[in-house]
């Protein structure tokens, strides 16, 4: 993609990957850091040109992969400070919702938040998370229903 | 159709994804159908509301992550010694292990354990004697048979006696 810089592609997406990594990491903080990550793997990543495909899936991936090298290092120091409450980076969400958000197992929270945050269609989602389309579609039914009963049981 | 497929097609609707149209315009004769279509939107507009903002605009959020991409030689610091010292340490112990290897093939009487080759005049000189001959125990590396240093000689009926 020629006269793609970095900085016009992370700009027109930093909002909703920082939403997106809020919402993963339950830490506003842990999105700031990770939202650089982003923005560096962008930059290496177009100095690399490598295919880029859809601009919003691509950079959602890689999005995802920062998220998932994090959870990894901080798997392997257990005693860090890595598991904050998921409530402190939702207060301004509707509280019904975060609750609902966080019980969530952490791979129908990805996808979710993949369709509803980023946007991303079905065949984007499965190339990110490497399942197959007829997989998202059932896993984003099952979590809407899941998240439907949640904010009943709620009321 | 089932509830399950009936919901999970609403679903892909919402999200624009290619649908059958006349299931989904059967779906939604249904009030289930229709309840969880309005559920559904409802789900996406909370999710669409949420107030959370990055706490830096993007601007910030670029000139920290090149900021600190300049400052990982500084932090790599103090372990680029560390490598560099543990790289030359293997270096090192396989390159003595390689040339002991050598020097043991190519000369084993040298080898510690072993007797030094000696010169005739040197083994006339001092003879060394028959105990230092003697192979010792544990030893299975030599081979060759010791050289003799010097020649006992035993009389019959004088040095010894049958039967005694």
């Amino acid at each position: 993609m020629a006269g793609l810089t970095p900085e016009d592609v992370f700009t027109r997406h930093y909002r909703d990957i920082y939403r997106y990594l809020v919402r993963m990491s339950g830490r506003p903080d842990v999105a700031d850091d990770l939202s650089q990550d982003v923005f560096l793997r962008v930059v290496r990543a177009l100095r690399n040109g490598g295919p880029i495909g859809h601009e919003r899936g691509w950079i959602f991936s890689i999005a995802r992969n920062v998220l998932a090298d994090r959870g990894r290092e901080q798997r392997r120091q257990p005693s860090g400070p890595a598991a904050a409450p998921a409530t402190a980076a939702t207060q301004d969400l509707a509280f019904g919702l975060a609750e609902a958000l966080a019980g969530l197992s952490e791979s129908d929270r990805d996808v979710f938040l993949l369709k509803e945050v980023g946007g991303l269609t079905y065949e984007e989602i499965s190339a990110a998370c490497a399942c197959t389309v007829e997989a998202v579609r059932s896993r984003l039914f099952r979590t809407r229903l899941s998240l439907r009963k949640s904010l009943a049981d709620g009321r | 159709m089932k509830e399950d497929d009936r919901n999970a097609l609403i679903s892909a609707a919402l999200d624009a994804e290619p649908v059958d149209v006349q299931h989904l315009r059967e779906a939604l004769t249904t009030p289930d159908g229709r309840d969880a279509l309005a559920s559904f939107l409802m789900l996406r507009a909370s999710v669409a509301a949420d107030a959370v903002e990055p706490r830096r605009d993007a601007a910030a959020v670029m000139a920290a992550a090149r900021a600190r991409r300049r400052s990982w030689p500084v932090v790599l610091g103090w372990r680029m010694p560390v490598g560099v010292a543990a790289s030359l340490a293997i270096l090192l112990t396989a390159g003595a292990f390689w040339a002991g290897t050598a020097w043991r093939t190519e000369s084993p009487a040298g080898w510690p354990g072993q007797s030094a080759p000696q010169t005739a005049g040197a083994r006339e000189a001092s003879p060394a004697s028959v105990q230092d001959s003697v192979p010792r125990e544990g030893r299975q590396d030599e081979d060759v048979p010791p050289i003799p240093s010097r020649v006992l000689r035993f009389t019959p009926g004088v040095d010894w006696h049958e039967g005694s």
